[in-house]
């Protein structure tokens, strides 16, 4: 258990410079397609793709990350009125169920990203294998299984301590 | 056959069951078409079409119901799904087509075509016919071709009728390596821009001009904000009718056949409306102030346009292709 | 079959699961339940491309833009701002609270984040001024709900995006209503100011507001380009994101000096995240529209609706009182991203404007914020402002009811929202 809480605090290192990289690189292409529009009179062709892929690694990467810090939306009317042992039980069900549909979707995820229906596809402008943008799903999704089964065993134990 | 039904129209065997007593042995299919359209272009009327004739052939046992306006998802996702047999047909544009395939660039050959309906004539050709089965290792079949009007190039101001016009101007077109390689052999910048954005950029002057055919000038009202269309022609669009492989090897031959005819006769109505939509079309865009200019002077891009063909034709199908349109 | 999918989603919303995980989980009970097992394998694409759209680039941008100009040491400086032109009056800082975040909200996009940022300064301040702590959390929430009113906005560049928009026409059509808003939170604020006899602050010098009104351009600025380089052409909507990220940027090093480059590693984090936690729903919802639409539900939706009421007054009344209702409980967010692909068809067919939809909506779940028991403007107001959340709910209400007032207006009122986008033509 000790090793998944480590293993998630890991990735989650590893995912702030993956976004933290993603955020400049998106924030840098746009203003440069702005620029060369404008100013030079000649529009590149990549900047907008460059940062909509940006984006979509963003989106994944950070949405692992927002798991973990506990920062997406969530009604916690119940919740809030329950306590002790029975509030215990329902959140490591809810972990349970997060967890199960995480690997679930992983699981097709996997045959989807290395399926010969990806290596055909290139963008439209800068001729990018699609697999890179594609590649943030599962590995968006991966972090998440790691993060949510670490919330998991967490609400387990806490359980045991009430 | 109640496996065979397409989805999970339980209604559709239920149908089924109510049709024609020697029908009733025979399966009922609700297919699933898809495109990127909306609801109201001449694609969707071909669908719809499409559904009439497929209802018609079969004797009610086979009906389509029709998803617009990218409803089922992207280009990308629309291709994966028709793959896996989740949806039946589609009306792609080889615009994304040629992402995947590359000798479907030949449809974007500058300046191939003086007018929609010489595309349209590339339907029955050899090189046309072979493109439609580039897909088939992906799980796709193309059955047709349907065209949109050419593209053509719509100014705030300004006729473009020569090379020199293109100078330093900035034009909105769909992304792509020909249409790109067209517009900066021309010296004018190709932005890419998504569709919801075209109409306030020319407008603010973003963008000079737009790379459109005469339907969407008019149904994007891009007429409204840029008042000169010069009819180049530089571009044919169009899209690749395509069916589910996994799907029709699970039809009966008859029913295969009745699908394939089915198809073949909306898309023969739907080109054919096509070209009477462009030129109803135009006029209003005339009577809406626009000033149209025919370019009949091509001889001046030719330059152009050869180094294009030129550098493309190393692919043996895109050479075909420009042969096969050219010798007409 | 559509009754264990609902079924399904209250449980596991009842269970605290996050929102934009619960839509996938429905979404996988649904292909499930409608023997649509091939969709499992074409269900990862279909995440990706709920993504794949240049105008979504606009959120993490003015999310960034924000943290930088927070980091820059913004706020303080339109608070003081604020004070020195409306401080005097009775009630002046609950007015100042407004002003204030008038202008925050020309730089934000986001509702919670400037309910945050005002809430941690404007409570104490307004406390140790002699107002109680929980009128000042409320006035605080409330009129952080012009952020995402006033342009720019995440809610109506994620409205625009869904429903093919145009974010510049909807960002213009944010103008009248939030001034109006703004108006009528002050007029509240008036009259119970002298029914209670609020207090006052000291009047300013002349040469005092000069330099604080000095001081605040560049802030100001930034409205100023985002909505001339919309109209001006210079750039779109989306690119006048990332421009302002870089007039925060310029701002924070050279004018106010108080932006380093060591606060960058947080910045970026902060970003990514609180974009993800919109994005990351925004792709979810798309699955999940995906599924319904491919059973044609929304359709149905749309045949059940027209056989109800053809008129568009009558639609919009009944959009409205369903939007409060849900907005009871439900987050704002969630609430616009997952419906979106039911009521477009629905516009297009009672012949609504869909900008002027689209305002409505918008309001009507930001209002969702305040509303107990489930609000996240309420949540941060009484957490960061120290307020208990039972306190605050008294205080709320005639921000509410008025807030709602100014809805009806702009429901039944189209002009008055699309005078400005129709000014610069169809944007
Ligand atoms: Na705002
Ligand atoms: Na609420």
């Amino acid at each position: 258990m000790n090793l998944v809480a480590k293993l998630s605090d890991a990735v989650f290192r590893i995912e702030k410079v993956i976004v933290s990289i993603a955020v400049l690189i998106m924030s840098l292409s746009l203003i440069a397609g702005v620029i060369f529009r404008y100013f030079f009179n000649s529009p590149l062709v990549w900047s907008d793709e460059i940062a909509m892929y940006s984006f979509i690694w963003i989106s994944f990467v950070g949405g692992s990350m927002a798991l973990k810090k506990d920062q997406l939306a969530s009604v916690s009317i119940l919740m809030d009125r329950l306590n002790g042992k029975i509030r215990m039980i329902l959140l490591s069900v809810g972990f349970a169920i997060v967890l199960g549909f995480l690997i679930y979707f992983l699981v097709y995820s996997i045959p989807w990203i290395l399926s010969p229906d990806i290596s055909f596809q290139q963008s439209t402008a800068m001729m990018l294998p699609m697999i890179y943008p594609y590649l943030s799903v599962p590995v968006g999704i991966a972090g998440m299984t790691i993060h949510a089964l670490d919330l998991f065993l967490k609400s387990l134990t806490t359980r045991e301590k009430a | 056959g109640n496996k065979q039904t397409s989805g999970v129209k339980g209604e559709a065997n239920a149908a089924s069951k109510n049709t024609a007593a020697n029908a009733s042995d025979k399966p009922s299919y609700t297919f699933k078409l898809t495109t990127i359209v909306q609801a109201d272009h001449p694609w969707v009327k071909t669908a719809e079409k499409f559904n009439e004739e497929l209802n018609q052939r079969s004797g009610g046992r086979m009906k389509l119901e029709i998803f617009p306006a990218s409803q089922l998802g992207k280009e990308a996702d629309m291709i994966q799904q028709i793959g896996a047999g989740v949806v039946d047909f589609g009306y792609i544009t080889t615009a994304y087509m040629s992402t995947r395939a590359k000798s479907l660039n030949a449809w974007f050959m500058p300046m191939l075509f003086p007018n929609t309906e010489a595309a349209s004539k590339m339907r029955g050709t050899d090189s046309a016919t072979k493109m439609l089965a580039l897909l088939e290792p992906q799980g796709i079949i193309g059955l047709d071709w349907l065209q949109t009007g050419n593209h053509s190039i719509l100014m705030k101001s300004g006729s473009m009728e020569t090379p020199e016009a293109f100078a330093g101007k900035k034009i909105r077109a769909p992304g792509g390596t020909v249409i790109n390689d067209f517009y900066s052999a021309l010296k004018a910048s190709a932005a890419p821009m998504p569709l919801p954005e075209v109409y306030p950029a020319l407008q603010t002057g973003v963008v000079d001009g737009v790379n459109a055919s005469v339907d969407s000038a008019w149904t994007e009202k891009y007429y409204e904000v840029a008042k000169e269309f010069t009819l180049l022609n530089q571009f044919s669009f169009n899209a690749m009718v395509v069916v589910s492989k996994a799907k029709l090897d699970k039809l009966s031959p008859e029913d295969q056949q009745i699908v394939k005819d089915a198809s073949k006769a909306a898309i023969d109505w739907g080109n054919k409306y096509v070209l009477d939509n462009e030129k109803e079309v135009l006029k209003k865009l005339q009577d809406g102030g626009v000033k149209v200019y025919e370019a009949d002077n091509k001889d001046a891009f030719k330059s152009v346009t050869d180094e294009i063909w030129a550098k493309y034709s190393s692919d043996p199908l895109i050479k075909a292709f420009i042969d096969d349109a050219t010798k007409k | 079959m559509v009754e264990i999918v609902l079924i399904g989603f209250v449980v596991l919303l009842f269970l605290q699961i996050p929102i934009p995980l619960i839509l996938g989980i429905t979404t996988i009970i649904y292909i499930f339940v409608s023997h649509n097992m091939d969709l499992l394998p074409t269900a990862p694409q279909r995440l990706y491309s709920g993504l794949e759209n240049f105008g979504l680039l606009a959120i993490p941008l003015f999310m960034l833009a924000g943290e930088l100009m927070n980091s820059s040491g913004l706020t303080t400086r339109l608070i003081r701002f604020a004070k020195v032109f409306v401080g005097h009056f009775r009630g002046g800082l609950a007015y100042v609270n407004v002003v204030a975040n008038m202008f925050l909200a020309a730089i934000l996009g986001s509702a919670i984040a400037q309910t945050a940022v005002m809430s941690k300064v404007m409570v104490p301040a307004m406390e140790e001024e002699g107002y109680k702590r929980e009128f000042a959390a409320a006035t605080t929430a409330s009129a952080a709900l012009l952020g995402p009113i006033i342009p720019p906005s995440m809610l109506f560049v994620i409205y625009a995006v869904g429903s093919g928009t145009s974010v510049g026409r909807m960002f213009l059509a944010g103008i009248m209503p939030g001034l109006l808003l703004a108006g009528a939170l002050m007029g509240l604020i008036a009259y119970l100011g002298y029914k209670h006899n609020f207090p006052r602050s000291k009047k300013e010098s002349f040469r005092t507001r000069a330099t604080v009104f000095v001081q605040v351009l560049p802030a100001l600025s930034v409205p100023v380009i985002i909505i001339g380089g919309i109209t001006s052409g210079v750039f779109t909507a989306t690119e006048s994101a990332a421009i302002a990220c870089a007039i925060a940027a310029i701002a924070g090093f050279f004018i106010y000096k108080e932006l380093k480059i060591s606060y960058f590693p947080k910045i970026l984090v902060n970003t990514a995240i609180s974009t993800a936690a919109v994005t990351l729903l925004i792709a979810m919802a798309t699955l999940f529209g995906w599924v319904l639409t491919f059973e044609q539900i929304p359709q149905h939706i749309v045949e059940w609706m027209a056989s109800i009421t053809d008129s568009p007054w009558v639609f919009l009344l009944l959009i409205n009182i369903f939007l409060l209702i849900n907005g009871i409980w439900m987050d704002e967010l969630a609430t616009l991203v997952i419906l979106l692909p039911i009521f477009m068809p629905l516009v297009d067919k009672f012949g609504i404007d869909p900008v002027h939809f689209g305002i409505i909506v918008c309001i009507n779940s930001t209002i969702g914020l305040l509303t107990p028991p489930v609000g996240a403007g309420l949540f941060i107001a009484s957490s960061v402002g120290k307020v208990k959340l039972e306190t605050l709910i008294k205080e709320i209400w005639p921000f509410v009811a008025v807030s709602i007032v100014v809805l009806m207006i702009i429901t039944y009122w189209p002009q008055f929202v699309l005078w400005i986008p129709n000014m610069f033509g169809p944007l």
